[in-house]
Protein backbone atom coordinates (compact mmCIF):
# COMPACT_ATOMS: atom_id res chain seq x y z
CA UNK A 1 0.00 0.00 0.00
CA UNK A 2 1.53 3.41 -0.97
CA UNK A 3 1.28 5.50 1.99
CA UNK A 4 0.32 9.36 1.51
CA UNK A 5 3.46 10.56 1.81
CA UNK A 6 5.27 8.77 -0.94
CA UNK A 7 2.24 9.32 -3.86
CA UNK A 8 2.90 13.17 -2.68
CA UNK A 9 6.78 12.48 -3.12
CA UNK A 10 5.73 10.30 -6.94
CA UNK A 11 3.24 13.86 -7.65
CA UNK A 12 6.14 15.92 -6.76
CA UNK A 13 8.61 14.38 -8.85
CA UNK A 14 6.74 14.20 -12.00
CA UNK A 15 5.90 17.53 -11.72
CA UNK A 16 9.53 18.53 -11.23
CA UNK A 17 10.43 16.59 -14.05
CA UNK A 18 7.89 17.68 -16.60
CA UNK A 19 9.18 21.30 -15.33
CA UNK A 20 12.53 20.79 -15.76
CA UNK A 21 11.59 19.92 -19.62
CA UNK A 22 9.32 23.03 -20.58
CA UNK A 23 11.84 25.07 -18.85
CA UNK A 24 15.14 22.78 -21.00
CA UNK A 25 13.07 23.46 -23.52
CA UNK A 26 11.72 27.34 -23.47
CA UNK A 27 16.15 27.91 -22.86
CA UNK A 28 16.56 25.93 -26.03
CA UNK A 29 14.06 28.04 -27.77
CA UNK A 30 13.40 31.13 -26.12
CA UNK A 31 10.39 32.32 -24.18
CA UNK A 32 8.99 34.52 -27.01
CA UNK A 33 8.26 33.42 -30.84
CA UNK A 34 10.96 34.20 -32.69
CA UNK A 35 11.93 37.23 -34.25
CA UNK A 36 9.44 38.44 -36.94
CA UNK A 37 12.03 38.63 -39.44
CA UNK A 38 13.27 34.85 -38.49
CA UNK A 39 9.71 33.18 -39.42
CA UNK A 40 8.75 34.55 -42.90
CA UNK A 41 7.00 37.51 -41.75
CA UNK A 42 4.49 35.15 -39.91
CA UNK A 43 4.20 36.76 -36.53
CA UNK A 44 4.42 40.74 -38.21
CA UNK A 45 3.71 42.10 -41.16
CA UNK A 46 7.61 43.86 -42.95
CA UNK A 47 6.65 46.80 -44.37
CA UNK A 48 6.80 47.70 -47.73
CA UNK A 49 9.39 50.61 -47.05
CA UNK A 50 12.02 48.55 -45.79
CA UNK A 51 12.14 47.27 -49.13
CA UNK A 52 12.00 50.52 -50.83
CA UNK A 53 14.53 52.05 -48.45
CA UNK A 54 17.31 48.97 -50.09
CA UNK A 55 16.15 49.46 -53.67
CA UNK A 56 18.68 51.98 -54.94
CA UNK A 57 21.12 52.90 -56.81
CA UNK A 58 24.97 52.66 -55.87
CA UNK A 59 26.02 55.25 -57.84
CA UNK A 60 24.31 58.67 -59.27
CA UNK A 61 25.92 60.34 -61.94
CA UNK A 62 25.72 64.11 -63.22
CA UNK A 63 26.44 64.66 -66.94
CA UNK A 64 27.34 67.78 -67.41
CA UNK A 65 27.15 67.40 -71.07
CA UNK A 66 30.71 66.28 -73.45
CA UNK A 67 33.17 64.89 -71.35
CA UNK A 68 32.81 65.94 -68.00
CA UNK A 69 30.41 64.49 -65.54
CA UNK A 70 30.91 63.70 -61.58
CA UNK A 71 29.44 61.46 -59.23
CA UNK A 72 26.75 62.72 -56.71
CA UNK A 73 28.46 62.13 -53.12
CA UNK A 74 26.48 64.44 -50.77
CA UNK A 75 23.52 62.53 -48.64
CA UNK A 76 20.94 65.45 -49.46
CA UNK A 77 21.98 65.26 -53.49
CA UNK A 78 21.66 61.80 -54.20
CA UNK A 79 18.50 61.70 -52.17
CA UNK A 80 16.84 64.47 -54.59
CA UNK A 81 18.25 62.84 -57.65
CA UNK A 82 16.79 59.72 -56.22
CA UNK A 83 13.91 61.37 -55.60
CA UNK A 84 13.69 62.45 -59.27
CA UNK A 85 14.53 59.34 -60.69
CA UNK A 86 11.33 57.82 -58.71
CA UNK A 87 8.81 60.48 -60.06
CA UNK A 88 10.08 60.15 -63.52
CA UNK A 89 10.39 56.51 -63.92
CA UNK A 90 7.42 54.78 -61.96
CA UNK A 91 5.21 56.94 -62.78
CA UNK A 92 4.96 54.52 -65.94
CA UNK A 93 3.91 55.84 -69.27
CA UNK A 94 5.60 56.82 -72.32
CA UNK A 95 6.39 55.11 -76.06
CA UNK A 96 9.75 52.79 -75.87
CA UNK A 97 11.82 52.03 -78.57
CA UNK A 98 14.79 49.45 -78.89
CA UNK A 99 18.03 50.78 -78.56
CA UNK A 100 21.71 50.16 -79.20
CA UNK A 101 24.82 50.01 -76.42
CA UNK A 102 26.03 52.64 -78.30
CA UNK A 103 23.29 54.59 -78.15
CA UNK A 104 22.72 53.87 -74.55
CA UNK A 105 26.30 55.21 -73.99
CA UNK A 106 26.20 58.62 -76.39
CA UNK A 107 23.82 59.20 -73.98
CA UNK A 108 25.61 60.61 -71.41
CA UNK A 109 27.41 62.69 -73.62
CA UNK A 110 23.94 65.12 -72.88
CA UNK A 111 23.01 66.85 -69.90
CA UNK A 112 21.61 64.24 -67.85
CA UNK A 113 21.68 62.22 -64.61
CA UNK A 114 22.99 58.23 -65.10
CA UNK A 115 21.62 55.92 -61.84
CA UNK A 116 23.36 52.80 -61.81
CA UNK A 117 21.96 49.92 -59.63
CA UNK A 118 24.46 47.23 -58.59
CA UNK A 119 23.21 44.36 -60.15
CA UNK A 120 19.59 44.11 -62.49
CA UNK A 121 17.07 44.35 -60.15
CA UNK A 122 13.84 42.34 -61.19
CA UNK A 123 11.10 44.86 -62.03
CA UNK A 124 8.96 42.69 -59.71
CA UNK A 125 11.39 43.82 -56.24
CA UNK A 126 10.85 47.78 -57.07
CA UNK A 127 6.28 46.50 -57.38
CA UNK A 128 6.68 45.57 -53.98
CA UNK A 129 8.34 47.89 -52.47
CA UNK A 130 6.50 50.83 -54.08
CA UNK A 131 3.13 48.79 -53.59
CA UNK A 132 1.71 49.14 -57.48
CA UNK A 133 2.40 47.73 -60.85
CA UNK A 134 4.87 49.60 -62.98
CA UNK A 135 5.33 47.58 -66.18
CA UNK A 136 8.04 48.73 -68.48
CA UNK A 137 9.54 47.18 -71.61
CA UNK A 138 11.96 45.19 -69.44
CA UNK A 139 12.68 42.60 -66.92
CA UNK A 140 15.02 43.81 -65.18
CA UNK A 141 16.74 47.64 -64.15
CA UNK A 142 20.52 48.06 -63.99
CA UNK A 143 21.64 51.67 -65.29
CA UNK A 144 19.31 54.51 -66.56
CA UNK A 145 20.14 57.63 -67.82
CA UNK A 146 17.09 60.59 -68.03
CA UNK A 147 18.17 63.34 -70.09
CA UNK A 148 17.95 67.00 -68.80
CA UNK A 149 14.31 68.69 -70.63
CA UNK A 150 11.25 69.61 -69.97
CA UNK A 151 9.54 66.70 -71.61
CA UNK A 152 12.67 63.97 -70.74
CA UNK A 153 13.77 61.07 -72.44
CA UNK A 154 14.92 58.23 -70.26
CA UNK A 155 17.49 55.32 -71.55
CA UNK A 156 17.36 52.02 -69.72
CA UNK A 157 19.43 48.64 -69.73
CA UNK A 158 18.28 45.67 -68.40
CA UNK A 159 21.87 44.65 -67.39
CA UNK A 160 21.91 41.76 -70.05
CA UNK A 161 21.28 42.71 -73.66
CA UNK A 162 18.46 45.34 -73.81
CA UNK A 163 18.46 48.75 -74.32
CA UNK A 164 15.85 51.08 -74.27
CA UNK A 165 14.42 54.67 -74.88
CA UNK A 166 11.60 55.74 -73.00
CA UNK A 167 10.27 59.25 -74.46
CA UNK A 168 7.64 60.66 -71.75
CA UNK A 169 6.21 64.03 -73.50
CA UNK A 170 5.97 66.51 -70.99
CA UNK A 171 6.61 65.90 -67.21
CA UNK A 172 7.67 68.99 -64.67
CA UNK A 173 10.97 67.28 -63.29
CA UNK A 174 14.09 68.75 -61.53
CA UNK A 175 16.88 67.05 -63.87
CA UNK A 176 18.37 70.36 -64.97
CA UNK A 177 18.27 71.68 -61.78
CA UNK A 178 20.01 68.83 -60.25
CA UNK A 179 22.61 69.34 -63.25
CA UNK A 180 23.00 72.83 -62.94
CA UNK A 181 23.08 72.65 -58.48
CA UNK A 182 26.31 70.29 -59.44
CA UNK A 183 28.17 72.08 -62.20
CA UNK A 184 29.68 74.56 -59.67
CA UNK A 185 32.45 73.57 -57.67
CA UNK A 186 32.48 69.67 -58.48
CA UNK A 187 35.51 67.53 -59.44
CA UNK A 188 35.54 66.85 -63.18
CA UNK A 189 35.74 63.50 -64.30
CA UNK A 190 35.48 62.07 -67.93
CA UNK A 191 34.17 58.28 -68.80
CA UNK A 192 36.71 55.91 -70.28
CA UNK A 193 34.57 55.93 -73.59
CA UNK A 194 35.36 60.49 -73.79
CA UNK A 195 39.40 59.42 -73.28
CA UNK A 196 39.26 56.22 -75.79
CA UNK A 197 40.02 53.65 -73.47
CA UNK A 198 37.33 51.34 -74.24
CA UNK A 199 39.89 48.83 -76.13
CA UNK A 200 40.74 48.30 -71.62
CA UNK A 201 37.60 49.33 -70.06
CA UNK A 202 33.81 49.35 -69.37
CA UNK A 203 32.40 52.78 -71.40
CA UNK A 204 31.00 54.59 -68.24
CA UNK A 205 33.96 54.27 -65.79
CA UNK A 206 34.56 57.76 -64.29
CA UNK A 207 38.73 58.76 -64.36
CA UNK A 208 39.02 61.69 -62.00
CA UNK A 209 40.55 64.55 -64.75
CA UNK A 210 42.08 66.62 -61.56
CA UNK A 211 42.63 64.02 -58.70
CA UNK A 212 44.38 67.32 -56.71
CA UNK A 213 40.66 68.70 -56.66
CA UNK A 214 39.66 65.68 -54.15
CA UNK A 215 40.12 65.02 -50.79
CA UNK A 216 38.46 62.12 -48.93
CA UNK A 217 37.30 61.89 -45.23
CA UNK A 218 39.44 59.72 -43.24
CA UNK A 219 36.53 57.28 -41.07
CA UNK A 220 37.25 54.21 -38.67
CA UNK A 221 34.63 51.70 -37.38
CA UNK A 222 32.60 52.79 -34.11
CA UNK A 223 28.87 52.67 -33.02
CA UNK A 224 26.58 55.50 -33.71
CA UNK A 225 25.94 58.47 -32.05
CA UNK A 226 23.28 57.22 -28.56
CA UNK A 227 23.97 53.62 -29.34
CA UNK A 228 25.91 51.11 -26.96
CA UNK A 229 27.19 47.87 -28.05
CA UNK A 230 25.29 46.04 -24.99
CA UNK A 231 21.87 47.26 -26.39
CA UNK A 232 22.91 46.62 -29.45
CA UNK A 233 24.37 42.89 -28.79
CA UNK A 234 21.22 42.20 -26.80
CA UNK A 235 18.79 43.44 -29.89
CA UNK A 236 20.13 39.93 -31.41
CA UNK A 237 18.33 37.43 -28.57
CA UNK A 238 15.24 37.21 -27.58
CA UNK A 239 14.25 38.37 -24.33
CA UNK A 240 13.73 36.18 -21.18
CA UNK A 241 16.72 33.93 -23.01
CA UNK A 242 19.96 33.38 -20.89
CA UNK A 243 23.17 34.71 -23.35
CA UNK A 244 26.53 33.24 -22.47
CA UNK A 245 29.53 35.67 -23.28
CA UNK A 246 32.94 34.49 -23.92
CA UNK A 247 35.87 35.84 -24.75
CA UNK A 248 38.49 34.40 -27.39
CA UNK A 249 41.90 35.14 -28.14
CA UNK A 250 42.73 37.74 -29.09
CA UNK A 251 39.85 39.72 -27.90
CA UNK A 252 37.22 38.79 -29.79
CA UNK A 253 34.09 38.16 -28.15
CA UNK A 254 31.04 35.40 -28.47
CA UNK A 255 27.59 35.77 -27.77
CA UNK A 256 25.23 32.88 -27.14
CA UNK A 257 22.12 31.30 -26.08
CA UNK A 258 22.59 28.09 -27.83
CA UNK A 259 20.44 28.48 -30.48
CA UNK A 260 22.15 31.75 -31.66
CA UNK A 261 25.28 32.66 -31.75
CA UNK A 262 26.93 36.72 -31.96
CA UNK A 263 30.57 36.82 -32.66
CA UNK A 264 32.37 40.55 -32.40
CA UNK A 265 36.01 40.49 -33.51
CA UNK A 266 38.55 43.30 -32.02
CA UNK A 267 38.63 44.58 -35.71
CA UNK A 268 35.05 45.87 -35.11
CA UNK A 269 33.50 42.86 -37.43
CA UNK A 270 30.17 41.07 -36.48
CA UNK A 271 28.95 37.47 -37.66
CA UNK A 272 25.38 36.32 -36.54
CA UNK A 273 24.32 32.70 -36.80
CA UNK A 274 21.09 30.68 -36.06
CA UNK A 275 20.15 27.82 -36.56
CA UNK A 276 17.07 27.36 -38.48
CA UNK A 277 13.59 26.17 -36.76
CA UNK A 278 11.46 25.63 -39.56
CA UNK A 279 11.19 24.67 -43.25
CA UNK A 280 9.13 27.26 -44.62
CA UNK A 281 10.57 27.77 -48.87
CA UNK A 282 10.07 31.71 -49.41
CA UNK A 283 10.40 33.18 -52.77
CA UNK A 284 13.09 36.12 -53.41
CA UNK A 285 11.30 38.97 -52.80
CA UNK A 286 10.51 37.49 -49.13
CA UNK A 287 13.89 37.15 -48.74
CA UNK A 288 14.76 40.02 -49.31
CA UNK A 289 12.03 41.80 -47.36
CA UNK A 290 13.69 39.64 -44.32
CA UNK A 291 16.93 40.17 -44.66
CA UNK A 292 16.87 43.90 -45.27
CA UNK A 293 14.26 43.84 -41.94
CA UNK A 294 17.35 42.35 -40.14
CA UNK A 295 19.66 44.45 -41.15
CA UNK A 296 17.78 47.08 -40.51
CA UNK A 297 17.02 46.49 -36.94
CA UNK A 298 19.77 45.55 -36.05
CA UNK A 299 22.60 47.41 -37.45
CA UNK A 300 20.72 50.73 -37.24
CA UNK A 301 23.83 53.33 -37.08
CA UNK A 302 25.35 51.77 -40.36
CA UNK A 303 24.29 53.88 -42.79
CA UNK A 304 23.06 54.35 -45.99
CA UNK A 305 22.44 50.58 -47.25
CA UNK A 306 21.22 49.41 -50.53
CA UNK A 307 20.90 46.07 -52.41
CA UNK A 308 24.09 44.84 -53.76
CA UNK A 309 22.44 41.04 -55.46
CA UNK A 310 20.83 38.27 -54.16
CA UNK A 311 21.47 34.88 -54.92
CA UNK A 312 19.65 31.58 -54.88
CA UNK A 313 21.32 28.50 -53.12
CA UNK A 314 20.43 25.29 -52.43
CA UNK A 315 19.14 25.82 -49.08
CA UNK A 316 17.73 29.50 -49.52
CA UNK A 317 19.42 32.60 -50.72
CA UNK A 318 21.94 34.71 -50.07
CA UNK A 319 21.41 38.41 -49.54
CA UNK A 320 24.44 41.46 -49.82
CA UNK A 321 24.23 45.22 -49.41
CA UNK A 322 26.02 47.97 -50.15
CA UNK A 323 26.92 50.61 -47.78
CA UNK A 324 27.48 54.18 -48.58
CA UNK A 325 29.62 56.73 -46.09
CA UNK A 326 30.60 60.18 -47.41
CA UNK A 327 29.54 59.10 -50.76
CA UNK A 328 31.82 56.53 -50.98
CA UNK A 329 31.15 52.35 -50.55
CA UNK A 330 32.65 50.83 -48.05
CA UNK A 331 33.83 47.44 -48.79
CA UNK A 332 35.88 44.51 -46.55
CA UNK A 333 38.85 42.49 -47.08
CA UNK A 334 37.41 39.60 -45.36
CA UNK A 335 34.28 39.39 -46.89
CA UNK A 336 34.21 41.88 -50.14
CA UNK A 337 30.91 42.96 -49.55
CA UNK A 338 30.16 45.20 -46.51
CA UNK A 339 27.01 43.37 -45.18
CA UNK A 340 25.90 39.83 -46.04
CA UNK A 341 22.98 38.26 -45.09
CA UNK A 342 21.95 34.15 -45.32
CA UNK A 343 18.20 32.96 -45.79
CA UNK A 344 17.16 29.56 -44.92
CA UNK A 345 13.99 28.59 -44.66
CA UNK A 346 12.26 31.45 -44.55
CA UNK A 347 14.50 32.95 -41.74
CA UNK A 348 17.59 34.61 -41.38
CA UNK A 349 20.61 32.15 -40.42
CA UNK A 350 23.25 34.08 -40.81
CA UNK A 351 24.83 37.38 -41.19
CA UNK A 352 28.03 38.82 -41.78
CA UNK A 353 28.76 42.82 -41.00
CA UNK A 354 32.06 45.07 -41.62
CA UNK A 355 31.37 46.84 -38.45
CA UNK A 356 28.20 47.91 -36.73
CA UNK A 357 29.12 51.86 -37.94
CA UNK A 358 31.33 54.44 -38.66
CA UNK A 359 33.13 57.43 -37.71
CA UNK A 360 34.32 60.70 -38.82
CA UNK A 361 38.27 61.25 -37.99
CA UNK A 362 38.00 65.02 -38.87
CA UNK A 363 41.04 64.91 -41.06
CA UNK A 364 41.19 64.24 -45.19
CA UNK A 365 43.20 62.15 -46.94
CA UNK A 366 44.09 63.15 -51.03
CA UNK A 367 44.46 60.74 -53.58
CA UNK A 368 48.24 59.87 -53.57
CA UNK A 369 47.62 56.93 -56.43
CA UNK A 370 46.17 58.24 -59.16
CA UNK A 371 43.85 55.92 -61.54
CA UNK A 372 46.24 54.86 -63.90
CA UNK A 373 48.74 54.07 -60.88
CA UNK A 374 46.40 51.68 -59.87
CA UNK A 375 45.68 50.09 -63.10
CA UNK A 376 49.26 49.51 -63.33
CA UNK A 377 49.55 47.83 -60.26
CA UNK A 378 45.87 45.87 -60.34
CA UNK A 379 47.70 44.92 -64.04
CA UNK A 380 50.82 43.19 -61.93
CA UNK A 381 47.69 41.76 -59.70
CA UNK A 382 46.59 40.22 -62.83
CA UNK A 383 43.71 42.39 -64.34
CA UNK A 384 43.59 42.91 -67.97
CA UNK A 385 40.01 44.53 -68.28
CA UNK A 386 39.09 47.00 -65.54
CA UNK A 387 34.79 45.88 -65.78
CA UNK A 388 35.26 49.00 -62.79
CA UNK A 389 37.79 51.28 -61.29
CA UNK A 390 36.03 53.26 -58.32
CA UNK A 391 36.91 55.17 -55.49
CA UNK A 392 36.15 53.47 -52.25
CA UNK A 393 36.99 52.58 -48.59
CA UNK A 394 38.59 49.34 -47.39
CA UNK A 395 37.91 47.99 -44.29
CA UNK A 396 40.60 45.43 -42.87
CA UNK A 397 41.64 44.53 -39.64
CA UNK A 398 40.43 47.34 -37.09
CA UNK A 399 41.15 50.28 -40.14
CA UNK A 400 39.21 51.59 -42.88
CA UNK A 401 41.85 52.99 -45.76
CA UNK A 402 40.71 54.89 -48.80
CA UNK A 403 41.61 52.17 -51.81
CA UNK A 404 40.57 52.14 -55.45
CA UNK A 405 38.18 49.22 -56.10
CA UNK A 406 39.20 47.58 -59.65
CA UNK A 407 37.20 44.41 -60.96
CA UNK A 408 37.22 42.10 -63.64
CA UNK A 409 34.96 39.61 -64.56
CA UNK A 410 34.16 38.85 -60.84
CA UNK A 411 37.89 39.42 -59.64
CA UNK A 412 38.67 42.20 -57.60
CA UNK A 413 41.43 44.34 -56.30
CA UNK A 414 42.37 46.87 -53.63
CA UNK A 415 44.85 49.30 -54.17
CA UNK A 416 45.27 51.31 -51.22
CA UNK A 417 44.97 54.90 -52.15
CA UNK A 418 48.02 55.85 -49.82
CA UNK A 419 50.92 53.46 -50.39
CA UNK A 420 49.74 51.44 -53.52
CA UNK A 421 49.58 48.53 -51.56
CA UNK A 422 47.43 45.54 -53.06
CA UNK B 1 60.34 54.22 -120.52
CA UNK B 2 62.37 56.41 -119.15
CA UNK B 3 59.15 58.02 -117.85
CA UNK B 4 58.07 55.25 -116.02
CA UNK B 5 61.81 54.87 -114.56
CA UNK B 6 61.78 58.03 -113.06
CA UNK B 7 57.66 57.93 -111.75
CA UNK B 8 59.44 54.72 -109.88
CA UNK B 9 61.88 56.53 -108.04
CA UNK B 10 59.33 59.78 -107.40
CA UNK B 11 57.11 57.11 -105.67
CA UNK B 12 59.98 55.68 -103.81
CA UNK B 13 61.68 59.08 -102.90
CA UNK B 14 58.22 59.87 -101.22
CA UNK B 15 57.48 56.75 -99.23
CA UNK B 16 60.89 56.96 -97.88
CA UNK B 17 60.59 60.41 -96.71
CA UNK B 18 56.92 59.35 -94.80
CA UNK B 19 57.30 58.97 -91.01
CA UNK B 20 56.26 55.04 -91.85
CA UNK B 21 59.66 54.37 -93.61
CA UNK B 22 61.76 56.84 -92.42
CA UNK B 23 64.02 54.04 -90.54
CA UNK B 24 63.19 50.29 -90.61
CA UNK B 25 63.82 50.24 -86.63
CA UNK B 26 61.62 53.17 -85.57
CA UNK B 27 58.83 52.17 -83.41
CA UNK B 28 55.13 54.08 -82.89
CA UNK B 29 55.35 54.79 -78.96
CA UNK B 30 51.91 57.39 -78.63
CA UNK B 31 48.84 56.56 -79.88
CA UNK B 32 46.36 59.53 -79.41
CA UNK B 33 42.95 59.14 -78.52
CA UNK B 34 41.16 62.47 -77.81
CA UNK B 35 40.42 64.90 -80.46
CA UNK B 36 41.74 67.45 -79.62
CA UNK B 37 40.91 70.43 -81.11
CA UNK B 38 42.98 73.31 -83.74
CA UNK B 39 40.45 75.52 -82.48
CA UNK B 40 39.26 76.02 -79.00
CA UNK B 41 36.84 78.72 -77.34
CA UNK B 42 37.66 78.02 -73.65
CA UNK B 43 40.31 77.96 -71.77
CA UNK B 44 40.53 74.21 -70.92
CA UNK B 45 40.49 71.27 -73.01
CA UNK B 46 41.81 67.59 -72.40
CA UNK B 47 44.27 65.14 -74.27
CA UNK B 48 44.42 61.26 -73.49
CA UNK B 49 46.22 58.26 -75.28
CA UNK B 50 48.23 55.05 -75.00
CA UNK B 51 51.94 54.66 -75.38
CA UNK B 52 53.58 51.66 -75.20
CA UNK B 53 54.14 49.71 -72.42
CA UNK B 54 57.18 50.78 -69.92
CA UNK B 55 57.37 53.92 -72.26
CA UNK B 56 57.38 57.70 -70.16
CA UNK B 57 55.02 60.60 -71.20
CA UNK B 58 55.40 64.23 -70.79
CA UNK B 59 53.30 66.83 -71.80
CA UNK B 60 54.24 70.63 -72.51
CA UNK B 61 51.95 73.77 -73.31
CA UNK B 62 53.97 76.45 -74.57
CA UNK B 63 57.33 75.19 -73.28
CA UNK B 64 56.21 74.04 -69.89
CA UNK B 65 55.14 70.80 -68.17
CA UNK B 66 52.29 70.28 -67.71
CA UNK B 67 52.01 66.40 -67.04
CA UNK B 68 54.68 63.86 -66.89
CA UNK B 69 53.83 60.06 -65.88
CA UNK B 70 56.80 57.45 -65.77
CA UNK B 71 56.72 53.96 -67.93
CA UNK B 72 54.19 52.15 -66.99
CA UNK B 73 52.20 48.53 -67.76
CA UNK B 74 49.13 49.83 -69.36
CA UNK B 75 50.43 52.87 -70.63
CA UNK B 76 46.94 54.89 -70.90
CA UNK B 77 47.24 58.57 -69.96
CA UNK B 78 45.38 61.47 -70.19
CA UNK B 79 45.48 65.43 -68.88
CA UNK B 80 43.27 68.31 -68.74
CA UNK B 81 45.45 70.94 -70.65
CA UNK B 82 44.17 74.67 -68.59
CA UNK B 83 45.11 78.13 -69.25
CA UNK B 84 45.28 78.21 -72.58
CA UNK B 85 45.83 82.19 -73.86
CA UNK B 86 44.47 83.49 -76.51
CA UNK B 87 45.82 82.97 -79.90
CA UNK B 88 48.00 79.79 -80.50
CA UNK B 89 49.13 77.52 -77.62
CA UNK B 90 51.75 74.31 -78.78
CA UNK B 91 51.02 71.77 -77.34
CA UNK B 92 54.13 68.77 -77.26
CA UNK B 93 53.39 65.01 -75.86
CA UNK B 94 57.15 63.36 -75.79
CA UNK B 95 57.11 59.58 -75.09
CA UNK B 96 60.37 58.13 -74.93
CA UNK B 97 61.52 54.26 -73.71
CA UNK B 98 64.92 53.53 -73.75
CA UNK B 99 66.79 55.21 -76.60
CA UNK B 100 63.32 55.49 -78.21
CA UNK B 101 61.16 59.19 -78.49
CA UNK B 102 58.52 60.05 -80.04
CA UNK B 103 57.07 63.83 -79.96
CA UNK B 104 53.77 64.86 -81.37
CA UNK B 105 52.99 68.66 -81.87
CA UNK B 106 49.97 69.69 -81.56
CA UNK B 107 48.80 73.81 -82.10
CA UNK B 108 45.49 75.01 -80.25
CA UNK B 109 44.01 78.16 -81.56
CA UNK B 110 42.17 79.76 -78.60
CA UNK B 111 39.62 82.26 -79.99
CA UNK B 112 36.69 84.24 -78.68
CA UNK B 113 33.65 82.81 -78.90
CA UNK B 114 31.91 85.39 -80.77
CA UNK B 115 34.41 84.30 -84.01
CA UNK B 116 32.53 80.93 -84.74
CA UNK B 117 32.06 82.15 -88.29
CA UNK B 118 35.95 82.34 -89.42
CA UNK B 119 36.55 78.60 -87.53
CA UNK B 120 34.74 76.59 -89.99
CA UNK B 121 37.60 75.07 -92.14
CA UNK B 122 39.89 75.28 -88.76
CA UNK B 123 38.16 73.11 -86.67
CA UNK B 124 40.68 69.53 -87.27
CA UNK B 125 41.52 67.26 -84.85
CA UNK B 126 45.03 67.38 -83.45
CA UNK B 127 45.04 63.82 -84.71
CA UNK B 128 45.20 65.08 -88.31
CA UNK B 129 46.45 68.32 -87.57
CA UNK B 130 49.70 67.37 -85.85
CA UNK B 131 53.50 66.84 -87.11
CA UNK B 132 54.87 63.73 -86.11
CA UNK B 133 59.26 63.16 -85.25
CA UNK B 134 61.07 60.71 -84.75
CA UNK B 135 64.56 60.16 -83.24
Amino acid sequence: MISMSERAKSILLVFLVTLSIVLSFFMRYGMARPYASSSAGEDREISPAVLSNILRPEDIIVNFGGMDHTPILDDSGYESAWREFQSIVFLGGGNSTAVTESDFADAMDYRSLTYKFAFPVPISYFNAANGKQYNPPVNTIKDVIILSGNSPTYYMYDGFDKYVRMNLGYRNNGIETIVSVNEEGSPLYSTAKDLGFTDSMSYDVLMPLDPKDITLPVIAPGLADGMDMNSLVSGFFDSGSMVRKIREMPGDTVYTDGRKGLKVYVDGRLEYTCSALSSARVDDVTAVKIASDFVTKHLPGIGNVSLAGVDEERDGYVVRYNIRYNGLHVYSRQYGFPITVEISDGQVTSMKAVCVGFSNENTETDIKVAALDAMDISFKGGLRHWDTLGMCYLADDGEIRAAWRAVDNGKTLYIDMENGKL
Amino acid sequence: MKKISLLLVLIMLLMASSPAFADGTETQLIQLYSDLPAVAYTSTSAISGRVVAGASVEVKLNNAEIYKRPGGAVGYFYTTVKDLKMGGNTVVITAKKGSQTQTITGLITRRSGDTTNSVETLDIPIKNAISISFK
